[in-house]
């Protein structure tokens, strides 16, 4: 979360590489995207999906799995497996995002962000076009352990998602803490609610151990 | 398949998919066929192939920055990007995309320009003619590089209208600097005007071979920086 708006979305964009940003960062072990194997590590979603619209979901995926290196028996199994995870079902997956729908392509796009199985899932105020307990339900993400870094302006919508929650203002992070402290100190999961409990510590935080990676999660 | 074959690949499905594939192709098959349905002398066949190529390169160049423009723009890079494709094998792949096609539409152009000079028996020689074809292809790839340069800076429309500009300006600029082979500046786009001029001059395959290297070389730089300002771009 940010103030101003913009600021934490910002933030999880230059952790992707999408952004440029002075300073130094280091996810999932590697210090930079064009480091090998960064694609199959960290993953990046936002509010747009970036895929081509004539692409139907499998090819999408498909061709996410080509690009990571992944074999072709490989990048198969893992698109069935992600197309079932987002609930995208086989007439859907074989249908053009254009004709699909703005809804179709936000699952693909997670679809595509998790066909490499990494550890750090970046997002920034993904999957708005999907109902509430579906979008929840999708990113609580089965299996292994991952952080989530997720930059959301409506952080009531991201109850049972956080572990932590950080709030980013005038460059700097003046808030992070587990989500229970809100509770602890009579706050809602809401932006009054967490710049409540940011201005009553009265000062800035101790940073956290690791960087921002580690606000949200892992779950 | 590489990485890089399956961005080319992308990059060659968006140009076809989006109709920019067939624009291209058919400016360059328009320039061929503007010169073999309509007969006319050496001096004119040659002078309207050029100005039809002329115009078939500044459009490439256009199509190019277009198309940079709106993968930088719409997240499309940016989803490449996160899938680790690097920002260089973007400007690369779409490149080798657009220059293939227009290199096709040229080629095209040129066996239906050499087509309506056959009945001619003072058409430029078959080497001289091709050194001139292949000059006009290594200036459509400096264009290209340079609308990929415009892509990476510029938002989809300024972008265009900036490299076709740029295309057009210094093609007519290796006109305006005169055709006489002796004096001739090796300027990339030199070779439109040779071969618009080889019917009134002597032409040899030299002053359009150094113009092809300069585009070469021009198109070389240019994608080195484009390469670096994508680097630096918001995706």
């Amino acid at each position: 979360m940010s103030d101003p708006p913009g600021a934490a979305s910002l933030l999880v964009r230059a952790l992707a590489g999408l952004a440029r940003a002075r300073g130094r960062m280091r996810l999932a072990g590697l210090a930079d995207p064009s480091a090998d194997g960064w694609g199959r590590r960290v993953a990046y979603l936002g509010p747009e999906p970036g895929i081509r619209s004539w692409m139907t979901p499998r090819e999408a995926l498909l061709v996410a799995g080509d690009l990571l290196g992944l074999s072709h028996a490989e990048a198969a199994r893992r698109t069935d497996r992600a197309l079932a995870w987002v609930g995208i079902e086989d007439d859907a997956a074989h249908r053009t995002l254009r004709r699909g729908g703005t809804a179709l392509a936000q699952r693909t796009g997670l679809a595509a962000a998790l066909i490499g199985d990494p550890e750090v899932l970046l997002l920034d105020d993904p999957l708005r076009a999907v109902d509430a307990a579906e979008r929840t339900r999708m990113l609580r993400l089965p299996g292994r352990r991952r952080t989530l870094v997720l930059a959301s302006r409506r952080p009531t919508a991201e109850a049972g998602l956080a572990d932590h929650v950080a709030l980013i203002r005038g460059g700097r992070i003046a808030l992070f803490a587990p989500v229970a402290d809100l509770a602890a100190a009579g706050h809602e999961l809401s932006m009054a609610g967490i710049v409540a409990l940011a201005d009553g510590q009265g000062r800035d935080p101790e940073p956290p151990p690791v960087a921002v990676a580690g606000a949200v999660g892992p779950r | 398949m590489s990485q890089a074959g399956s961005v080319i690949g992308l990059a060659v499905r968006e140009l076809w998919i989006s109709f920019r594939l067939l624009g291209l192709l058919v400016l360059g098959v328009g320039a061929g066929a503007g010169v073999a349905l309509f007969p006319a002398s050496v001096a004119d066949t040659l002078e309207r192939l050029a100005l039809g190529l002329a115009v078939a390169v500044a459009a490439a160049a256009a199509v190019a920055a277009w198309s940079v423009a709106a993968e930088r723009t719409s997240g499309r890079a940016g989803w490449l990007v996160g899938r680790s494709v690097g920002r260089g094998t973007l400007v690369a792949a779409w490149f080798l995309a657009v220059t293939a096609v227009a290199v096709a539409g040229i080629a095209i152009a040129a066996g239906l320009g050499w087509l309506a000079l056959a009945a001619y028996p003072t058409r430029p020689d078959p080497v001289t003619y091709l050194a001139l074809v292949a000059g006009v292809s290594a200036w459509a790839a400096a264009a290209i590089a340079a609308g990929i340069l415009a892509g990476t800076l510029l938002p989809r429309l300024a972008a265009a209208v900036v490299a076709a500009g740029l295309a057009a300006s210094i093609g007519l600029l290796g006109w305006l600097t005169g055709i006489d082979p002796a004096t001739t500046v090796p300027l990339p786009g030199i070779s439109l005007a040779l071969l618009a001029g080889a019917a009134d001059h002597p032409v040899i395959v030299g002053p359009a071979v150094r113009g092809a290297g300069v585009a070469l070389a021009a198109a070389a730089a240019l994608l080195i920086v484009a390469r670096a300002a994508l680097e630096r771009a918001d995706l």
